[in-house]
């Protein structure tokens, strides 16, 4: 782990950083060193330890502002689960739906933690988004597609803040996340597969088609989602069991897309109250 | 890790030697000291080198790819007795998908990619449901928990980016996968704690990576020799 390196790109955002951790530069290098003895796994609350140490009570307005976002997003997603669970005879796999809220309750108590005192309250939630998912909590196959597509649109979020500089020092821990998001988006499509909705674990497309989900509703949350060139490649012209080219849906489907903080505010701004 | 030493060809000089030894091949203690005696030629026909830096890393995804196509063409190619229409699907999108990651990463890497590594799948018996799955499992999160682990490694912000690009894609791969195992156990305790997936580092990962190769991986780099 090259904790030097985090420091160093959290230092762009607040150049004060050093003598912020002045005092503790000892137990930081001490960190580093025995860092190849820490379980991994136990980075991220290092991280957050060494962060709310750096910086007492309150975290970078820049920090805070991304960490609450994704706090904005875990709140929503927690709040669907919760209050599906909550809702006589909606769920039919409680122990699916059960696990998936579990984590993202987990994950609003973790971001609430990292944030301190800067975390924002929970927004007022509207599960119906303003009209366009009247059944969500009323029909078990509504609320499965509303679930797809908020996931789904959660795996984007937070891929969309892996580069942002200010998130240097919690890549990590959203790239951890990240990766629990989407195996609870596949989990949601293949719930909606075994009751017949014709959908696959990942996110298929074509040249003109990029949400796979059946719900135009979510359309603007697949934007892009089929594309098919990565760093200047167009993966359909690489070879493949196939032969010499790859096939399109393919080519979509073996690569997620990000999408940035205001793409994302955009798509959910129909489910804030 | 596996040595050939031929005693009949001709000596290489040792600065020459790890010279090459820096470049491409890993050298043990053992193969060090071996180099030093005369008149026996060390040729290490396992243990190539990820390099250093972003190609290094991307040479580590390379590697992970590498094994997760040949597995996953293994499994479509020999299928297990009796296989579900649902899995054997699974199993061909997944190669297919893995394969492109492999083909994209060698486009990328171009003259610094690694050879192609040949694969020991001994300890698998593709002709049961059960070991291919254990298996099919193990290597996708490992694989996932590789992604997961580098990227305060990273210095390009496009890499960064691949690294999201491909790791949840690998996460859906794994959550099908476990569920075909275990209804209900695409996040399980073995692999995601306190909401959060497990990551490892890259020396963890190709420790485990390199029980499925014959040719073996090492990350000098990356403190991590193989042995």
């Amino acid at each position: 782990m090259n904790l030097l390196k985090i420091i160093e790109e959290v230092e762009k955002v607040d150049p004060e950083l050093p003598e912020r951790l002045n005092p503790r530069r000892a137990a930081i290098k001490n960190i580093t060193g025995f860092g190849s003895k820490i379980a991994i796994a136990s980075l991220p609350l290092v991280f957050t330890t060494l962060f709310k140490k750096a910086y007492g009570a309150t975290l970078p307005n820049a920090v805070a502002d991304v960490l609450n976002f994704a706090l904005k997003l875990e709140y929503l997603e927690a709040y669907l689960y919760n209050q599906a669970l909550a809702t006589p005879g909606l769920v039919v796999d409680n122990q699916y739906i059960a696990f998936i809220a579990n984590d993202e309750n987990r994950h609003v108590s973790f971001l609430q933690a990292a944030l301190g005192s800067a975390a924002i309250e929970s927004p007022r939630f509207d599960l119906t988004a303003k009209g366009a998912f009247p059944n969500v909590l009323k029909n078990y196959d509504s609320f499965l597609a509303v679930a797809n597509g908020l996931e789904d649109t959660g795996v984007r979020a937070y891929k969309g803040q892996l580069n942002s500089v200010i998130l240097s020092d919690s890549t990590l821990t959203i790239l951890t996340i990240h990766a629990v998001e989407a195996r609870h988006a596949a989990a949601i499509r293949e719930l909606r597969k075994s009751r017949g909705v014709n959908i696959d674990p990942w996110i298929t497309g074509t040249a003109t088609t990029a949400n796979d989900t059946g719900v135009a509703a979510f359309n603007a949350n697949y934007a892009g989602e089929n594309n098919v060139t990565q760093l200047g490649i167009d993966l359909t012209t690489l070879p493949s069991v196939y032969g010499s080219t790859t096939p399109y849906h393919v080519a979509a489907e073996a690569f997620d897309e990000p999408l940035d903080t205001a793409a994302i505010l955009n798509l959910l701004n129909p489910f804030f109250a | 890790m596996k040595l050939k030493v031929k005693t009949n060809g001709t000596s290489i000089a040792r600065r020459a030697f790890l010279q090459q030894a820096g470049t491409g091949i890993i050298a043990a203690g053992l193969l060090t000291t071996a180099a030093c005696h005369k008149d026996i030629k060390v040729i290490p026909d396992n243990g190539v080198d990820l390099g250093s830096g972003d190609a290094g890393i991307l040479n580590f995804f390379f590697a992970m790819e590498q094994l997760q196509a040949a597995f996953f063409t293994k499994v479509v190619a020999t299928p297990y007795l009796s296989i579900p229409t649902a899995e054997l699907s699974m199993h061909t999108a997944i190669r297919d998908h893995d394969v492109l990651h492999k083909e994209f990463l060698k486009a990328q890497l171009k003259e610094k990619a690694l050879p192609t590594l040949t694969m020991d799948f001994s300890s698998v018996d593709f002709t049961s449901r059960g070991s291919v799955l254990f298996a099919a499992k193990a290597i996708k999160n490992a694989c996932l928990e590789g992604y997961n682990g580098v990227p305060n490694l990273i210095h390009s912000p496009d890499y960064l980016n691949l690294v999201g690009k491909i790791s949840s894609v690998e996460a859906r791969h794994t959550a099908r996968i476990s569920d075909f195992m275990v209804l209900g156990t695409f996040t399980g305790v073995d692999f995601v704690q306190g909401g959060q997936n497990k990551t490892n580092d890259i020396g963890g990962t190709l420790r485990f990576i390199n029980g499925y190769l014959n040719s073996k991986v090492s990350a000098a780099s990356f403190n991590y020799i193989a042995s």
